[in-house]
C-alpha cells in the first residue's frame, strides 16, 4: 500500500476500535465528582472478569498490601479512582485486538510480555525517584508500543511486510515502519490515543517514548518509560518486533540523574516482578 | 563525588562551586546552611568511560544473545554498562546445573 494511501487510512480512525463499554463507563463515573465508591463499585462488579483482574493486581506484589482485599469497594477505596481508571483501561486494552491466527497469537503474547516488562520497569525506575504516580507509570510502559497491536491486528499484510523488511536488513522495527508505512508505532499509537480521549500525558509518552526530550513537560515520565523499554529489550522480556536494543537518549538519563550502578537493582526488581504481576494479566 | 550545580545559602551565597569534589567539611558546612539536598554528577568521568566493577565470565549462549542485541550500540559506555547488568542479571537466575556425585 503507498505510504500516502495508509496515512489517509490511518487518519480516518474510524477503523479504530472504541473502548469497550464497561471501562467507558467507568471512566464517566471517575470524571463525575459526585461519585462515590459504590457507584464505580456496582459498574465493575457486573463485569465477572474485571473484577477478578482488579482483586487479583491489589492482592499482588504490585501494591503490597499486607491484608487481603477482598471487595471491589474496598479495593477502590485502597487505590484511588484514577488507579482503577487506568488499570481497567490498560488490562482491557489486549483483549480488544483479537488475533486471527495462532501465530498473530504468539506476535500478541509475546508483544504482552515486552509491554509488561516496560511497565514493570517504568515502576521499578520511578519507585527509585521517588516517583509520585507509580501506576500511572505502569500504565505508560503497558501501552507504549499499542501502535504495534494496531498493525497486528488492523494491518497484518503489511505488518508481515515489516516483519519480512526487519528479517532481511537487520533494521529497528521504527526504521522498518516508516519504509514501509511511512509513519511508526509510536504516530499510530498517538491516534490511538487520541481516538480514546486518554490523558495527555499518555498519549505524549506513548509518541515520545523513543524520543523522551520532545515530550514537553512529560519529559521525565517519557525518559523513564524510554529507559525501562531499553531494560526490558537488554532483558529479552517478550518481544518488541525487533532484536536490537535501541540507544538510550544521552539528555533522558541525564535527566533522569540516575547511576550506573543502580542498574542492576532495576534489573533485578524487574525480573523478579515480572513474574510475579505478570500471571494476573494473562 | 562532583557537584553538578553550584551551592548556595538561603541569601544566595555561593557556598561551592558546580565541578568542584565534596569532602567531609563541605558537607558540615551545607548542613549548618541547613542545605539537605544535592546535585552531584553520574559515575562517568570527563571521557565517559564508567568504572564498572568487573563481570563475572557470562554463559556463552547469555553473552552472545546480548552481543547481538547490542550490536548496533554496545561500544558506547552506558549501553555497555546496560549490557553487563543485563547479563549479570539473566545469568543469577538461570538455574544452576546439579553436579553428580559418587555414593560411598
Amino acid at each position: 500500500m503507498p505510504a500516502a494511501d495508509l496515512k489517509r487510512l490511518i487518519a480516518r480512525v474510524e477503523d479504530l476500535p472504541t473502548l469497550p463499554r464497561t471501562v467507558l463507563r467507568i471512566t464517566e463515573r471517575v470524571n463525575d465528582p459526585r461519585a462515590s465508591a459504590r457507584d464505580l463499585s456496582r459498574i465493575i462488579t457486573d463485569d465477572q472478569v474485571l473484577t477478578a483482574r482488579l482483586l487479583k493486581l491489589v492482592n499482588s506484589s504490585f501494591y503490597g498490601f499486607p491484608q487481603r482485599v477482598s471487595t471491589v469497594t474496598g479495593a477502590i477505596v485502597l487505590i484511588g479512582f484514577d488507579a482503577i481508571r487506568n488499570l481497567l483501561l490498560t488490562t482491557s486494552v489486549f483483549d480488544m485486538f483479537p488475533s486471527r491466527t495462532s501465530k498473530d497469537r504468539r506476535h500478541q503474547e509475546a508483544l504482552w510480555d515486552h509491554s509488561l516488562g516496560c511497565a514493570i520497569g517504568a515502576k521499578v525506575i520511578g519507585g527509585l525517584l521517588r516517583h509520585e504516580k507509580l501506576e500511572e507509570l505502569f500504565v505508560a510502559g503497558l501501552l507504549h508500543d499499542i501502535g504495534k497491536i494496531v498493525e497486528m491486528a488492523l494491518l497484518p499484510d503489511l505488518f508481515t511486510c515489516i516483519l519480512t523488511r526487519i528479517a532481511q536488513h537487520r533494521v529497528s522495527i521504527s526504521a522498518a515502519e516508516a519504509d514501509i508505512l511511512g509513519c511508526t508505532h509510536a504516530d499510530i499509537g498517538k491516534l490511538l490515543g487520541q481516538r480514546w480521549n486518554l490523558a495527555a500525558k499518555l498519549i505524549a509518552i506513548i509518541e515520545h517514548h523513543h524520543s523522551p526530550m520532545a515530550a514537553g513537560p512529560w519529559g521525565v515520565e517519557a525518559a523513564i518509560v524510554h529507559l525501562a523499554d531499553i531494560l526490558t529489550r537488554a532483558l529479552s522480556l517478550g518481544y518488541g518486533g525487533d532484536d536490537k536494543v535501541p540507544p538510550l537518549d544521552r539528555t533522558a538519563w541525564e535527566l533522569l540523574r540516575l547511576k550506573t550502578s543502580s542498574l542492576d537493582t532495576i534489573m533485578a526488581a524487574m525480573l523478579d516482578e515480572f513474574d510475579d504481576i505478570g500471571s494476573f494479566l494473562r | 563525588m562532583i557537584l553538578a550545580e553550584a551551592v548556595r545559602n538561603h541569601q544566595d551565597q555561593l557556598l561551592l562551586e558546580s565541578g568542584r569534589r565534596i569532602t567531609d567539611k563541605s558537607i558540615r558546612i551545607f548542613k549548618s546552611w541547613g542545605i539537605r539536598r544535592l546535585a552531584v554528577k553520574s559515575g562517568l568521568d570527563v571521557n565517559g568511560a564508567e568504572e564498572m566493577p568487573d563481570a563475572p565470565g557470562l554463559p556463552p549462549d547469555i553473552d552472545a544473545g546480548l552481543r547481538e542485541r547490542f550490536a548496533d550500540v554496545g561500544s558506547e559506555p552506558l549501553m555497555n554498562a546496560i549490557m553487563l547488568a543485563a547479563g549479570r542479571q539473566l545469568a543469577a537466575r538461570r538455574p544452576k546445573k546439579k553436579t553428580g556425585y559418587a555414593r560411598s
